[in-house]
């Protein structure tokens, strides 16, 4: 027989000569019997497996997500609503969010931006209560209403100024277009700014009547969605939410998680991402992110729907590790951001400064 | 008989993630190409399902790289802590070093000799290999043979340092050094 060609060599050390064939047999014997094919032999096996070694160095963490995934994405494939007729521009700043920050962010802006003398003494965040945080419904929130029941908790002009710069943009976008088609256009963005106006306020309404009403806190971990968690979602939010309620929440990626969003996810660059959780029927992310401290910053998104009067894309939730009693009595303020095209307004316990800086550090 | 694709799912997807990191270089979108290439090959039931999800993925990952500029501005936007740290800095920083370095000597070889090679790592047969690259069979030894080779002389030239031995006794390549491998 004659010496191996280097195909050859490469099949044998491969494997990829059936064992039953002739040829095998034949290979076998020759390289038994000839010292330079044998060490030929020895010299690709000895390189295939530096390969190995080599490309075992370009190999990424070992994790396979659970087949759900797959048929989750194959039956949920992202669905846009019908895009009407908006500028671009305005169309994005209309897809509205709108972030409720529930308790403990006091404690946040103060470990992370403002100092301890800007947060109330008691503040502290305990890892037991996180965990309890953890086993809550699926929003993870914790009734930061029972700490708030006694604040006095102002209305929301900020959420009318903020409507009323919305108004000034449609109007001088209407202006710059002359045409009657666009007066009109600029009349029916009028109208959804009013709409989502009146929407957000609604929001904030109903966020501090749960406040108000709201009783004193039994216990730190809740079963149930809190009163807050209830509050923030009004409409076709509020059921989207219950509905997660009831749902499991599966790990994904990021990018399985913003392909179900249709935009990137929101959260804060600073911090270190814990998980990245999707509800399966509801298309909710739910992002948790370290805090320090044993804290956990949550936030839960949804699908912002291009077009949409308000949508309420983005919940964010400090976990609540610190008992009612002891919560900050911070008013409430009201702050509002654009990231990425997406308006944020985030509402939480906080004076004004401090929930500037909060999110301040809120990003894509 | 219809293909069961959650247990092709399950053997499959650690080696269709590593096939695919290797041409994206991001874990989360290898995952994530590798997710869809299993959510496009369900309504199939190829003869050989690992093969075709394979050649989907690999149809993704052309594709990918033609907006990979345009989506790395977006994830340079999105970056953020890796959900799960092990390793130390210290060992992190090597692991990226060799890795980079990897990936540099793979980018040295031809497009059709790296396809061959990581496939072939992937755990694809000769005939899968040929299936998918529509080389003929006979042609899928001598290719593997000439990109392993080149691999470990680019690694060298690159001053990779994984295996450490890559420098054999006559200077040219590492074959022969881990001759006790066979």
């Amino acid at each position: 027989m004659q010496h191996l060609d280097d195909a050859l060599i490469a099949e044998w050390v491969d494997g990829a000569i059936a064992e039953d064939s002739p040829r095998h047999g034949a290979i076998a014997a020759h390289v038994d019997q000839c010292d330079e094919c044998r060490i030929r032999v020895e010299e690709e096996r000895a390189l295939a497996g530096h390969v190995r070694q080599l490309l075992g160095v370009a190999t990424p963490p070992d994790h396979t997500p659970p087949f759900e995934e797959v048929l989750y994405r194959a039956g949920s494939a992202p669905k846009r609503a019908p895009v009407r007729s908006i500028p671009v521009g305005w169309r994005r700043l209309a897809v509205a969010a709108t972030v409720v920050v529930a308790g403990g962010v006091g404690w946040y802006a103060r470990g992370l931006v403002m100092g301890r003398s800007a947060v109330p003494a008691g503040a502290a965040v305990t890892a037991d209560a996180v965990g309890a945080t953890e086993t809550t419904g699926a929003t993870g929130t914790t009734g930061a209403a029972g700490a708030t029941s006694e604040r006095d908790v102002p209305a929301s002009p900020p959420l009318e100024s903020t409507a009323g710069k919305r108004l000034e943009v449609a109007t001088a976008e209407a202006a710059g277009r002359g045409a009657a088609a666009a007066e009109e256009q600029a009349a029916a963005e009028r109208d959804d700014v009013r709409r989502e106006a009146a929407a957000e306020r609604q929001v904030v309404d109903e966020i501090v009547a749960a406040r108000r009403d709201a009783a004193p806190p039994a216990a730190p971990a809740v079963a149930a969605p809190s009163p807050m968690a209830q509050a923030v979602a009004p409409a076709e939010n509020e059921l989207r939410m219950q509905k997660a309620a009831a749902e499991p929440w599966g790990t994904a990626t990021r990018l399985t998680a913003e392909r179900a969003l249709g935009r990137s996810l929101l959260l804060v660059p600073d911090l270190r991402v814990v998980s990245i959780e999707m509800t399966a029927d509801s298309g909710l992310v739910r992002v948790r992110q370290d805090l320090g401290g044993g804290a956990v910053l949550e936030l839960v998104q949804s699908r912002a729907t291009d077009g949409a009067a308000l949508g309420l894309a983005a919940e964010v939730i400090v976990a609540d590790a610190e008992p009612r009693a002891r919560m900050a009595r911070a008013p409430e303020a009201v702050e509002t951001i654009v990231v990425s095209g997406i308006r944020v307004v985030v509402h939480a316990p906080l004076t004004a400064d401090s929930l500037r800086v909060l999110i301040g550090k809120l990003g894509t | 008989m219809a293909t069961d694709w959650a247990e092709v799912y399950r053997v499959t997807f650690p080696d269709l993630v590593r096939f695919l990191y290797r041409k994206v270089w991001e874990a989360d979108r290898a995952e994530d190409l590798a997710q869809e290439a299993f959510v496009r090959a369900l309504p199939h039931d190829p003869e050989n399902p690992r093969a075709f999800v394979f050649t989907v993925a690999a149809n993704l990952a052309r594709d990918e790289a033609r907006t990979a500029i345009r989506r790395r501005k977006h994830l340079e936007l999105v970056k953020a802590e890796p959900v799960t740290q092990t390793e130390s800095p210290a060992e992190g920083l090597e692991r990226r070093e060799e890795e980079r370095a990897v990936q540099a000597a793979l980018a040295q070889l031809s497009e059709r000799d790296r396809e061959v090679l990581l496939l072939w790592d992937a755990g694809l047969d000769y005939d899968e290999i040929a299936a998918q690259t529509g080389l003929a069979r006979s042609a899928i030894g001598t290719t593997l043979s000439r990109a392993r080779r080149r691999l470990v002389e680019a690694h060298r030239e690159l001053g990779g340092r994984t295996g450490g031995r890559a420098d054999g006794p006559d200077g040219k390549d590492g074959r022969g050094n881990d001759a006790a491998l066979g």
